[in-house]
Protein backbone atom coordinates (compact mmCIF):
# COMPACT_ATOMS: atom_id res chain seq x y z
CA UNK A 1 0.00 0.00 0.00
CA UNK A 2 1.15 3.46 -0.75
CA UNK A 3 2.00 5.86 2.12
CA UNK A 4 1.78 9.14 0.30
CA UNK A 5 -2.05 10.27 -0.02
CA UNK A 6 -3.87 13.13 -1.38
CA UNK A 7 -6.41 12.91 1.24
CA UNK A 8 -6.74 10.77 4.20
CA UNK A 9 -9.81 10.64 5.76
CA UNK A 10 -10.60 9.26 9.33
CA UNK A 11 -13.99 7.97 10.05
CA UNK A 12 -16.26 5.89 7.43
CA UNK A 13 -19.25 6.74 9.02
CA UNK A 14 -21.62 8.77 5.94
CA UNK A 15 -19.71 12.20 6.82
CA UNK A 16 -16.39 10.50 5.75
CA UNK A 17 -18.34 7.98 2.87
CA UNK A 18 -19.57 10.82 1.38
CA UNK A 19 -16.36 13.12 1.41
CA UNK A 20 -14.43 9.86 -0.11
CA UNK A 21 -16.96 9.49 -2.41
CA UNK A 22 -16.53 13.44 -4.06
CA UNK A 23 -12.56 13.23 -3.64
CA UNK A 24 -12.57 9.99 -5.12
CA UNK A 25 -14.33 10.32 -8.01
CA UNK A 26 -11.93 13.85 -8.63
CA UNK A 27 -9.27 10.88 -8.65
CA UNK A 28 -7.97 12.31 -6.08
CA UNK A 29 -5.48 9.38 -4.14
CA UNK A 30 -8.24 9.03 -1.05
CA UNK A 31 -7.19 6.45 2.42
CA UNK A 32 -10.31 6.19 4.25
CA UNK A 33 -9.30 4.36 7.84
CA UNK A 34 -12.00 3.37 10.78
CA UNK A 35 -11.46 1.49 13.73
CA UNK A 36 -14.76 -0.60 12.51
CA UNK A 37 -14.14 -3.67 10.74
CA UNK A 38 -17.45 -2.29 8.11
CA UNK A 39 -18.21 0.78 6.64
CA UNK A 40 -21.15 2.46 8.06
CA UNK A 41 -20.07 3.97 10.84
CA UNK A 42 -22.89 3.54 14.04
CA UNK A 43 -25.63 4.98 11.98
CA UNK A 44 -25.52 2.42 9.25
CA UNK A 45 -23.65 0.14 11.55
CA UNK A 46 -23.97 -3.42 9.54
CA UNK A 47 -26.26 -2.02 6.65
CA UNK A 48 -24.96 -4.52 4.42
CA UNK A 49 -25.24 -7.79 6.40
CA UNK A 50 -27.92 -7.21 8.91
CA UNK A 51 -30.56 -9.14 9.17
CA UNK A 52 -33.00 -6.77 10.15
CA UNK A 53 -32.10 -4.20 7.40
CA UNK A 54 -35.62 -3.66 6.10
CA UNK A 55 -37.13 -3.54 9.87
CA UNK A 56 -35.43 -0.91 11.49
CA UNK A 57 -36.62 1.86 9.41
CA UNK A 58 -35.76 4.12 5.82
CA UNK A 59 -33.45 5.81 8.00
CA UNK A 60 -31.73 2.90 8.34
CA UNK A 61 -31.72 1.66 5.24
CA UNK A 62 -30.98 4.50 3.29
CA UNK A 63 -27.27 3.56 4.37
CA UNK A 64 -27.73 0.93 2.11
CA UNK A 65 -26.92 2.36 -1.46
CA UNK A 66 -24.65 5.12 0.26
CA UNK A 67 -22.33 2.07 1.22
CA UNK A 68 -22.28 0.28 -2.20
CA UNK A 69 -21.03 3.31 -3.71
CA UNK A 70 -18.41 4.63 -1.11
CA UNK A 71 -17.17 0.85 -1.89
CA UNK A 72 -17.63 1.26 -5.45
CA UNK A 73 -15.93 4.67 -5.38
CA UNK A 74 -12.22 4.03 -5.67
CA UNK A 75 -10.88 4.98 -2.36
CA UNK A 76 -8.87 2.85 -0.08
CA UNK A 77 -10.70 1.56 2.78
CA UNK A 78 -8.56 0.43 5.84
CA UNK A 79 -10.95 -1.07 8.19
CA UNK A 80 -10.03 -1.80 12.00
CA UNK A 81 -7.08 0.95 11.61
CA UNK A 82 -7.09 2.75 15.05
CA UNK A 83 -5.48 6.64 14.31
CA UNK A 84 -3.62 7.33 17.31
CA UNK A 85 -1.87 10.45 16.55
CA UNK A 86 -2.24 13.37 13.87
CA UNK A 87 -0.38 16.48 12.30
CA UNK A 88 -1.34 18.50 9.45
CA UNK A 89 0.11 16.49 6.77
CA UNK A 90 0.17 12.92 8.43
CA UNK A 91 -1.34 10.10 10.24
CA UNK A 92 -0.36 7.69 12.83
CA UNK A 93 -2.40 4.46 12.90
CA UNK A 94 -2.27 1.17 14.08
CA UNK A 95 -3.62 -1.92 12.07
CA UNK A 96 -3.26 -5.61 12.29
CA UNK A 97 -1.08 -5.01 15.10
CA UNK A 98 1.40 -2.26 13.10
CA UNK A 99 1.79 1.21 13.40
CA UNK A 100 2.42 2.87 10.30
CA UNK A 101 2.66 6.95 9.57
CA UNK A 102 0.94 7.58 6.04
CA UNK A 103 0.90 12.08 4.96
CA UNK A 104 -1.28 13.35 3.20
CA UNK A 105 -1.58 17.23 1.26
CA UNK A 106 -5.33 17.03 3.09
CA UNK A 107 -6.48 15.23 6.61
CA UNK A 108 -10.54 14.83 6.88
CA UNK A 109 -11.39 13.71 10.72
CA UNK A 110 -14.74 12.56 10.26
CA UNK A 111 -15.26 10.48 13.65
CA UNK A 112 -18.28 11.39 14.55
CA UNK A 113 -19.94 11.24 18.53
CA UNK A 114 -20.73 9.51 21.47
CA UNK A 115 -23.57 9.08 23.85
CA UNK A 116 -22.86 11.74 26.80
CA UNK A 117 -21.98 9.53 29.62
CA UNK A 118 -23.37 10.71 32.83
CA UNK A 119 -23.13 8.88 35.56
CA UNK A 120 -25.81 7.69 38.45
CA UNK A 121 -25.20 5.24 41.21
CA UNK A 122 -24.94 2.11 39.77
CA UNK A 123 -24.44 2.84 35.72
CA UNK A 124 -21.40 0.60 35.87
CA UNK A 125 -23.97 -2.96 36.78
CA UNK A 126 -23.79 -5.48 34.36
CA UNK A 127 -27.49 -4.90 32.84
CA UNK A 128 -26.92 -1.32 31.97
CA UNK A 129 -25.82 -0.04 28.95
CA UNK A 130 -26.14 2.90 26.58
CA UNK A 131 -29.26 3.35 24.83
CA UNK A 132 -27.95 3.95 21.52
CA UNK A 133 -25.18 0.85 22.15
CA UNK A 134 -28.28 -1.35 22.26
CA UNK A 135 -28.85 0.00 19.19
CA UNK A 136 -26.05 -1.06 17.71
CA UNK A 137 -26.58 -4.65 19.16
CA UNK A 138 -29.55 -4.84 17.28
CA UNK A 139 -28.10 -3.48 13.80
CA UNK A 140 -25.22 -5.40 13.49
CA UNK A 141 -26.23 -8.90 15.85
CA UNK A 142 -29.96 -8.62 16.17
CA UNK A 143 -29.81 -9.06 19.57
CA UNK A 144 -32.57 -6.97 21.34
CA UNK A 145 -32.28 -6.35 25.55
CA UNK A 146 -34.17 -8.90 27.83
CA UNK A 147 -36.97 -7.73 28.96
CA UNK A 148 -38.28 -6.01 31.04
CA UNK A 149 -36.88 -2.88 30.14
CA UNK A 150 -36.18 0.26 31.64
CA UNK A 151 -34.96 3.44 29.27
CA UNK A 152 -34.28 6.48 31.28
CA UNK A 153 -32.68 9.35 29.80
CA UNK A 154 -33.70 12.49 27.66
CA UNK A 155 -33.06 12.67 23.64
CA UNK A 156 -34.38 11.13 20.17
CA UNK A 157 -32.72 7.87 20.63
CA UNK A 158 -34.62 7.17 23.94
CA UNK A 159 -37.60 7.28 21.29
CA UNK A 160 -36.11 5.83 18.69
CA UNK A 161 -35.64 2.56 21.42
CA UNK A 162 -38.94 2.75 22.48
CA UNK A 163 -40.30 2.33 19.13
CA UNK A 164 -37.50 -0.65 18.65
CA UNK A 165 -39.09 -2.61 21.92
CA UNK A 166 -42.73 -1.83 21.06
CA UNK A 167 -41.84 -3.49 17.58
CA UNK A 168 -40.21 -6.22 18.77
CA UNK A 169 -42.79 -6.97 21.53
CA UNK A 170 -39.79 -6.61 24.28
CA UNK A 171 -41.81 -5.96 27.01
CA UNK A 172 -40.59 -2.32 28.74
CA UNK A 173 -41.09 -1.77 32.60
CA UNK A 174 -41.36 2.31 32.00
CA UNK A 175 -39.65 5.22 30.61
CA UNK A 176 -38.60 7.88 32.80
CA UNK A 177 -37.81 11.20 30.83
CA UNK A 178 -35.24 13.20 32.94
CA UNK A 179 -35.77 16.56 30.86
CA UNK A 180 -37.20 19.21 32.09
CA UNK A 181 -40.85 19.97 31.38
CA UNK A 182 -39.54 23.67 30.04
CA UNK A 183 -37.93 22.55 27.73
CA UNK A 184 -40.70 22.45 25.48
CA UNK A 185 -41.39 26.47 25.70
CA UNK A 186 -37.71 27.26 25.30
CA UNK A 187 -38.29 25.05 22.09
CA UNK A 188 -41.12 26.56 20.60
CA UNK A 189 -39.15 29.84 20.47
CA UNK A 190 -37.28 27.85 17.74
CA UNK A 191 -40.62 26.04 15.79
CA UNK A 192 -40.35 27.50 12.45
CA UNK A 193 -36.58 26.60 12.25
CA UNK A 194 -38.14 23.29 12.75
CA UNK A 195 -40.45 23.45 9.89
CA UNK A 196 -37.27 23.35 7.48
CA UNK A 197 -37.59 19.22 7.75
CA UNK A 198 -40.94 19.18 8.06
CA UNK A 199 -40.76 14.75 7.08
CA UNK A 200 -38.26 15.08 9.79
CA UNK A 201 -39.94 16.69 12.51
CA UNK A 202 -43.30 14.98 11.95
CA UNK A 203 -41.32 11.87 12.47
CA UNK A 204 -40.25 13.02 15.39
CA UNK A 205 -43.41 13.64 16.89
CA UNK A 206 -44.90 10.36 15.48
CA UNK A 207 -42.35 8.42 17.66
CA UNK A 208 -43.17 10.54 20.76
CA UNK A 209 -46.88 9.73 20.27
CA UNK A 210 -46.46 6.34 19.82
CA UNK A 211 -43.77 5.73 22.80
CA UNK A 212 -46.22 7.94 25.20
CA UNK A 213 -48.97 5.39 23.82
CA UNK A 214 -47.57 2.25 23.80
CA UNK A 215 -45.52 2.54 26.84
CA UNK A 216 -45.58 3.54 30.92
CA UNK A 217 -44.03 6.64 30.90
CA UNK A 218 -42.60 9.12 33.61
CA UNK A 219 -41.44 12.83 32.89
CA UNK A 220 -39.18 15.02 34.60
CA UNK A 221 -37.37 12.24 36.72
CA UNK A 222 -34.27 12.61 38.85
CA UNK A 223 -32.48 10.93 41.42
CA UNK A 224 -31.90 8.11 39.51
CA UNK A 225 -30.42 5.29 41.17
CA UNK A 226 -29.60 1.45 40.32
CA UNK A 227 -29.36 -1.34 42.35
CA UNK A 228 -28.11 -4.74 41.57
CA UNK A 229 -30.85 -7.31 43.32
CA UNK A 230 -29.54 -10.73 41.64
CA UNK A 231 -28.13 -11.40 38.47
CA UNK A 232 -30.11 -10.32 35.71
CA UNK A 233 -32.46 -8.51 38.11
CA UNK A 234 -31.65 -4.62 38.66
CA UNK A 235 -34.17 -2.31 40.65
CA UNK A 236 -34.42 1.58 38.92
CA UNK A 237 -35.00 3.82 42.27
CA UNK A 238 -36.07 7.50 41.26
CA UNK A 239 -37.85 10.44 42.31
CA UNK A 240 -41.01 11.84 40.00
CA UNK A 241 -42.12 14.97 38.96
CA UNK A 242 -44.32 15.10 42.33
CA UNK A 243 -41.79 14.41 44.89
CA UNK A 244 -42.97 11.15 45.65
CA UNK A 245 -40.17 7.93 45.79
CA UNK A 246 -40.68 5.38 43.21
CA UNK A 247 -39.32 2.47 42.09
CA UNK A 248 -38.69 -0.14 39.20
CA UNK A 249 -37.43 -3.86 38.10
CA UNK A 250 -35.62 -4.81 34.96
CA UNK A 251 -33.70 -7.00 33.72
CA UNK A 252 -31.94 -4.72 31.34
CA UNK A 253 -31.53 -0.43 31.88
CA UNK A 254 -31.26 1.71 28.74
CA UNK A 255 -29.24 4.94 29.55
CA UNK A 256 -29.54 8.22 27.24
CA UNK A 257 -28.58 11.14 28.11
CA UNK A 258 -28.42 13.06 23.94
CA UNK A 259 -25.07 12.50 21.92
CA UNK A 260 -22.22 15.14 21.96
CA UNK A 261 -18.78 15.29 19.81
CA UNK A 262 -16.45 12.95 20.35
CA UNK A 263 -13.83 15.44 20.08
CA UNK A 264 -10.26 13.73 21.52
CA UNK A 265 -9.17 13.77 18.00
CA UNK A 266 -9.86 17.12 17.26
CA UNK A 267 -8.32 18.77 20.47
CA UNK A 268 -5.12 16.15 19.71
CA UNK A 269 -4.97 18.04 16.55
CA UNK A 270 -5.06 21.60 18.70
CA UNK A 271 -8.01 22.52 16.09
CA UNK A 272 -9.93 25.21 17.86
CA UNK A 273 -13.18 24.47 19.58
CA UNK A 274 -16.40 25.80 20.67
CA UNK A 275 -19.08 25.70 23.42
CA UNK A 276 -22.62 24.36 23.04
CA UNK A 277 -24.26 26.21 25.39
CA UNK A 278 -27.76 24.39 24.91
CA UNK A 279 -25.87 20.94 24.90
CA UNK A 280 -23.17 21.77 26.79
CA UNK A 281 -20.00 20.49 24.82
CA UNK A 282 -16.68 21.42 22.97
CA UNK A 283 -16.93 20.38 19.95
CA UNK A 284 -14.48 21.58 17.25
CA UNK A 285 -15.15 25.16 15.25
CA UNK A 286 -14.79 24.37 10.91
CA UNK A 287 -16.18 26.92 8.36
CA UNK A 288 -18.75 25.53 5.80
CA UNK A 289 -16.08 23.30 3.81
CA UNK A 290 -15.36 22.10 6.95
CA UNK A 291 -11.92 23.99 7.44
CA UNK A 292 -10.82 24.20 11.27
CA UNK A 293 -8.08 26.32 12.47
CA UNK A 294 -5.36 24.63 12.25
CA UNK A 295 -4.19 24.27 8.02
CA UNK A 296 -4.54 21.31 6.27
CA UNK A 297 -7.20 19.66 8.74
CA UNK A 298 -10.96 19.35 8.06
CA UNK A 299 -14.21 18.15 9.87
CA UNK A 300 -16.69 16.56 8.56
CA UNK A 301 -19.98 15.67 10.00
CA UNK A 302 -21.11 15.16 14.05
CA UNK A 303 -17.34 15.44 15.53
CA UNK A 304 -17.37 19.32 14.90
CA UNK A 305 -21.19 19.69 16.27
CA UNK A 306 -23.72 16.95 16.41
CA UNK A 307 -26.52 17.36 13.79
CA UNK A 308 -27.16 13.98 12.60
CA UNK A 309 -26.18 11.52 9.79
CA UNK A 310 -28.80 13.55 7.31
CA UNK A 311 -26.70 16.65 7.99
CA UNK A 312 -23.33 14.77 8.12
CA UNK A 313 -23.33 13.55 4.38
CA UNK A 314 -24.02 16.73 3.19
CA UNK A 315 -21.44 17.87 5.41
CA UNK A 316 -18.95 15.25 4.32
CA UNK A 317 -19.91 16.46 0.42
CA UNK A 318 -19.21 19.90 0.86
CA UNK A 319 -15.77 18.57 2.48
CA UNK A 320 -14.77 16.55 -0.27
CA UNK A 321 -15.70 19.14 -2.79
CA UNK A 322 -13.46 21.53 -1.25
CA UNK A 323 -10.69 19.51 -0.69
CA UNK A 324 -10.57 18.84 -5.08
CA UNK A 325 -10.58 22.65 -5.18
CA UNK A 326 -8.10 23.31 -2.89
CA UNK A 327 -5.42 20.32 -4.73
CA UNK A 328 -6.35 21.97 -8.05
CA UNK A 329 -9.18 19.70 -9.24
CA UNK A 330 -12.14 22.04 -9.21
CA UNK A 331 -12.51 25.76 -9.67
CA UNK A 332 -14.56 27.75 -7.81
CA UNK A 333 -17.70 27.81 -10.01
CA UNK A 334 -17.61 24.18 -10.55
CA UNK A 335 -17.21 23.43 -6.83
CA UNK A 336 -19.94 26.10 -5.82
CA UNK A 337 -22.46 24.21 -8.63
CA UNK A 338 -21.46 20.95 -7.34
CA UNK A 339 -21.77 22.48 -3.84
CA UNK A 340 -25.47 23.96 -4.40
CA UNK A 341 -28.30 21.00 -3.23
CA UNK A 342 -25.76 20.02 -0.49
CA UNK A 343 -25.58 23.44 1.28
CA UNK A 344 -29.38 23.62 0.92
CA UNK A 345 -29.56 20.13 3.26
CA UNK A 346 -27.09 21.70 5.57
CA UNK A 347 -28.72 25.04 5.89
CA UNK A 348 -32.36 22.94 6.70
CA UNK A 349 -30.53 20.57 9.09
CA UNK A 350 -28.99 24.02 10.87
CA UNK A 351 -32.34 25.40 11.04
CA UNK A 352 -33.99 22.18 12.72
CA UNK A 353 -31.22 21.80 15.39
CA UNK A 354 -31.65 24.88 17.98
CA UNK A 355 -35.14 23.39 18.26
CA UNK A 356 -33.95 19.41 18.71
CA UNK A 357 -31.30 20.88 21.39
CA UNK A 358 -33.87 23.18 23.10
CA UNK A 359 -36.22 20.28 23.93
CA UNK A 360 -33.48 17.55 24.55
CA UNK A 361 -31.30 20.04 26.61
CA UNK A 362 -29.35 18.27 29.50
CA UNK A 363 -30.95 18.99 32.99
CA UNK A 364 -28.07 20.68 34.91
CA UNK A 365 -29.25 19.55 38.28
CA UNK A 366 -28.75 15.61 36.52
CA UNK A 367 -24.95 16.57 35.24
CA UNK A 368 -23.99 16.82 39.36
CA UNK A 369 -23.23 12.81 40.26
CA UNK A 370 -24.85 12.07 43.23
CA UNK A 371 -21.66 11.04 46.10
CA UNK A 372 -21.67 7.43 45.40
CA UNK A 373 -21.78 7.16 41.28
CA UNK A 374 -18.71 6.08 39.95
CA UNK A 375 -17.51 9.02 37.84
CA UNK A 376 -13.96 7.62 36.17
CA UNK A 377 -15.35 4.10 35.64
CA UNK A 378 -11.60 3.08 34.85
CA UNK A 379 -10.11 4.29 38.10
CA UNK A 380 -13.28 3.33 39.84
CA UNK A 381 -13.44 7.14 41.60
CA UNK A 382 -16.71 8.06 43.28
CA UNK A 383 -17.64 11.63 42.59
CA UNK A 384 -17.55 12.18 46.72
CA UNK A 385 -14.11 11.31 46.49
CA UNK A 386 -13.20 13.52 43.47
CA UNK A 387 -15.30 15.99 45.11
CA UNK A 388 -13.47 16.17 47.85
CA UNK A 389 -9.85 16.99 46.06
CA UNK A 390 -11.89 19.73 43.60
CA UNK A 391 -12.90 21.37 47.34
CA UNK A 392 -9.13 21.39 48.38
CA UNK A 393 -8.74 23.81 45.50
CA UNK A 394 -8.65 22.15 42.52
CA UNK A 395 -9.78 24.51 39.36
CA UNK A 396 -8.82 22.28 36.39
CA UNK A 397 -9.50 18.59 34.56
CA UNK A 398 -6.08 18.26 33.90
CA UNK A 399 -5.66 19.27 37.79
CA UNK A 400 -7.82 16.68 39.21
CA UNK A 401 -6.26 14.04 36.61
CA UNK A 402 -2.85 14.60 38.13
CA UNK A 403 -4.31 14.78 41.95
CA UNK A 404 -7.25 11.91 41.64
CA UNK A 405 -6.55 10.20 38.93
CA UNK A 406 -9.51 10.57 36.92
CA UNK A 407 -9.53 10.18 33.38
CA UNK A 408 -5.79 8.14 33.82
CA UNK A 409 -7.48 4.86 32.80
CA UNK A 410 -7.87 2.92 29.54
CA UNK A 411 -10.70 4.70 27.71
CA UNK A 412 -8.49 8.01 28.45
CA UNK A 413 -11.18 10.34 30.28
CA UNK A 414 -13.73 9.73 27.12
CA UNK A 415 -16.60 8.67 29.48
CA UNK A 416 -15.53 10.99 32.80
CA UNK A 417 -14.57 13.99 31.05
CA UNK A 418 -17.55 15.95 30.62
CA UNK A 419 -18.49 14.96 34.35
CA UNK A 420 -15.18 16.11 36.05
CA UNK A 421 -16.05 19.29 33.95
CA UNK A 422 -19.23 19.71 35.05
CA UNK A 423 -18.10 19.22 38.98
CA UNK A 424 -15.69 21.49 38.84
CA UNK A 425 -17.69 24.41 37.13
CA UNK A 426 -20.29 23.89 40.05
CA UNK A 427 -18.02 23.87 42.97
CA UNK A 428 -15.38 26.21 41.72
CA UNK A 429 -18.39 28.69 40.16
CA UNK A 430 -16.62 28.79 37.30
CA UNK A 431 -17.93 29.32 33.41
CA UNK A 432 -17.84 25.89 31.82
CA UNK A 433 -17.15 27.86 28.64
CA UNK A 434 -13.87 28.93 30.62
CA UNK A 435 -13.15 25.13 31.77
CA UNK A 436 -10.71 23.55 29.48
CA UNK A 437 -10.80 20.02 29.15
CA UNK A 438 -8.53 17.32 29.28
CA UNK A 439 -5.23 17.61 27.30
CA UNK A 440 -5.62 15.27 24.56
CA UNK A 441 -2.25 13.78 24.11
CA UNK A 442 -1.03 11.09 21.56
CA UNK A 443 -1.00 8.04 21.54
CA UNK A 444 -5.45 8.40 21.15
CA UNK A 445 -5.59 4.45 22.28
CA UNK A 446 -3.55 2.24 23.86
CA UNK A 447 -0.56 0.99 22.16
CA UNK A 448 2.30 -1.19 23.07
CA UNK A 449 5.92 -0.16 23.76
CA UNK A 450 7.34 -2.77 20.93
CA UNK A 451 4.01 -1.85 18.48
CA UNK A 452 5.88 1.36 18.86
CA UNK A 453 9.23 0.57 18.93
CA UNK A 454 8.60 -1.55 15.67
CA UNK A 455 6.78 1.18 13.86
CA UNK A 456 8.98 2.05 10.47
CA UNK A 457 10.04 5.81 10.16
CA UNK A 458 7.84 7.75 7.71
CA UNK A 459 9.62 7.86 4.44
CA UNK A 460 10.16 11.79 4.70
CA UNK A 461 12.08 11.33 8.13
CA UNK A 462 14.51 8.16 7.73
CA UNK B 1 -29.55 -9.69 29.25
CA UNK B 2 -29.80 -9.90 25.19
CA UNK B 3 -31.50 -11.90 23.23
CA UNK B 4 -31.49 -12.86 19.05
CA UNK B 5 -34.53 -11.70 17.54
CA UNK B 6 -34.25 -13.79 14.54
CA UNK B 7 -32.80 -17.54 13.90
CA UNK B 8 -29.36 -17.16 12.66
CA UNK B 9 -29.46 -16.71 8.66
CA UNK B 10 -24.97 -16.05 8.25
CA UNK B 11 -22.49 -18.44 8.52
CA UNK B 12 -21.70 -20.16 11.76
CA UNK B 13 -18.60 -20.01 13.99
CA UNK B 14 -17.12 -21.63 16.96
CA UNK B 15 -15.76 -19.95 19.70
CA UNK B 16 -14.60 -20.78 22.77
CA UNK B 17 -15.82 -18.34 26.03
CA UNK B 18 -14.43 -19.35 29.19
CA UNK B 19 -13.47 -22.98 27.73
CA UNK B 20 -17.22 -23.52 26.32
CA UNK B 21 -17.83 -23.55 22.47
CA UNK B 22 -20.72 -20.96 21.27
CA UNK B 23 -21.80 -21.48 17.77
CA UNK B 24 -22.45 -17.62 16.83
CA UNK B 25 -22.51 -15.82 13.47
CA UNK B 26 -19.66 -15.20 11.21
CA UNK B 27 -19.02 -11.51 11.65
CA UNK B 28 -20.92 -10.41 14.83
CA UNK B 29 -18.52 -8.67 17.56
CA UNK B 30 -16.78 -10.73 20.38
CA UNK B 31 -18.68 -8.81 22.62
CA UNK B 32 -22.06 -9.28 20.84
CA UNK B 33 -21.32 -13.21 21.14
CA UNK B 34 -20.65 -13.51 24.66
CA UNK B 35 -23.41 -11.04 26.29
CA UNK B 36 -25.54 -13.66 26.55
CA UNK B 37 -23.66 -16.48 28.00
CA UNK B 38 -21.83 -14.02 30.03
CA UNK B 39 -24.65 -12.87 31.83
CA UNK B 40 -23.61 -9.32 30.95
CA UNK B 41 -20.22 -9.13 32.18
CA UNK B 42 -16.63 -9.69 30.37
CA UNK B 43 -14.52 -8.49 32.87
CA UNK B 44 -13.68 -7.58 36.67
CA UNK B 45 -11.87 -4.34 38.17
CA UNK B 46 -8.98 -3.96 39.64
CA UNK B 47 -11.56 -3.41 42.78
CA UNK B 48 -13.04 -6.44 42.19
CA UNK B 49 -16.16 -5.63 40.47
CA UNK B 50 -18.06 -7.13 37.52
CA UNK B 51 -18.07 -4.77 33.98
CA UNK B 52 -19.69 -5.61 31.20
CA UNK B 53 -19.66 -3.38 27.35
CA UNK B 54 -21.71 -0.45 28.03
CA UNK B 55 -20.89 1.67 24.65
CA UNK B 56 -20.17 -1.09 22.24
CA UNK B 57 -18.66 1.20 19.42
CA UNK B 58 -14.84 1.58 21.19
CA UNK B 59 -15.41 4.61 23.36
CA UNK B 60 -15.74 3.22 27.18
CA UNK B 61 -12.79 -0.12 27.08
CA UNK B 62 -15.45 -1.61 29.39
CA UNK B 63 -15.30 -4.34 27.16
CA UNK B 64 -11.70 -5.46 27.66
CA UNK B 65 -10.95 -9.22 27.25
CA UNK B 66 -8.34 -11.74 26.53
CA UNK B 67 -8.62 -12.64 23.04
CA UNK B 68 -6.43 -15.72 21.91
CA UNK B 69 -4.46 -15.46 25.34
CA UNK B 70 -3.69 -11.28 24.36
CA UNK B 71 -5.34 -9.21 27.04
CA UNK B 72 -6.49 -5.85 26.74
CA UNK B 73 -8.71 -6.49 23.93
CA UNK B 74 -11.67 -4.27 23.11
CA UNK B 75 -14.19 -6.85 22.22
CA UNK B 76 -16.55 -4.81 20.57
CA UNK B 77 -14.87 -3.81 18.13
CA UNK B 78 -12.93 -7.71 16.88
CA UNK B 79 -14.92 -9.95 14.64
CA UNK B 80 -15.67 -13.19 16.00
CA UNK B 81 -12.98 -15.87 14.44
CA UNK B 82 -13.63 -19.68 14.50
CA UNK B 83 -11.64 -21.16 16.77
CA UNK B 84 -11.52 -18.04 18.79
CA UNK B 85 -10.75 -18.07 22.50
CA UNK B 86 -12.09 -15.67 24.42
CA UNK B 87 -12.34 -14.87 28.32
CA UNK B 88 -12.99 -12.53 30.64
CA UNK B 89 -10.38 -10.57 31.81
CA UNK B 90 -10.13 -10.25 35.82
CA UNK B 91 -8.47 -7.55 37.90
CA UNK B 92 -5.53 -5.89 36.27
CA UNK B 93 -4.07 -8.22 33.14
CA UNK B 94 -1.11 -10.35 33.31
CA UNK B 95 0.90 -9.05 30.10
CA UNK B 96 3.98 -11.57 30.95
CA UNK B 97 2.07 -15.41 30.14
CA UNK B 98 1.71 -14.88 26.54
CA UNK B 99 3.23 -12.09 25.72
CA UNK B 100 1.22 -8.68 24.52
CA UNK B 101 0.97 -8.70 20.30
CA UNK B 102 -2.17 -8.33 18.76
CA UNK B 103 -4.05 -11.15 17.81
Amino acid sequence: MRSIWDVIIVGAGPAGMCAAIETARQGLHTLVLDRQSEPGGQIFKSVGSSALVNHLGSDYSAGLPLVEEFKNCGATFLPSANVWDIAPDRVYFSAQGQSRCMTARQVVLATGAMERPVPLPGWTLPGVMGSGASDILLKSAALLPQGPVVLCGNGPLILQAAVHMHHFKVPVAGVLFTGRISNLLRAMKHITGALARPGYFLHGIGMAAQTVFSQKCTFAVRDIRLEQVETERLTINFTNMSGSKKSLQAATVLLHEGVISESRITRLARCRHTWDERQRYWHASADEWGQTSVPGIRTAGDVACVRGAVAAQAEGRLVGLDVCHELGRLNMNERNRLADSHMSIVRRCRALQPFLDEYFAPTPSQLQPADDAVVCRCEELTAQELQQTIRQGCFSPDGLKAQARPGMGTCQGRMCGQAVAEMIAHTQGLPLDQLPQYTAQPPLFPLSLGELADMPMPPDLS
Amino acid sequence: MFVKTTPSAGRQVTIYFEGQPLEVEEGISVAAAVLGPSHGWTRTTHGGHKRGPYCQMGVCFECLMTINGVPNQQACLVPVAEGMRVNRQNGVPDFGKEGCNHA
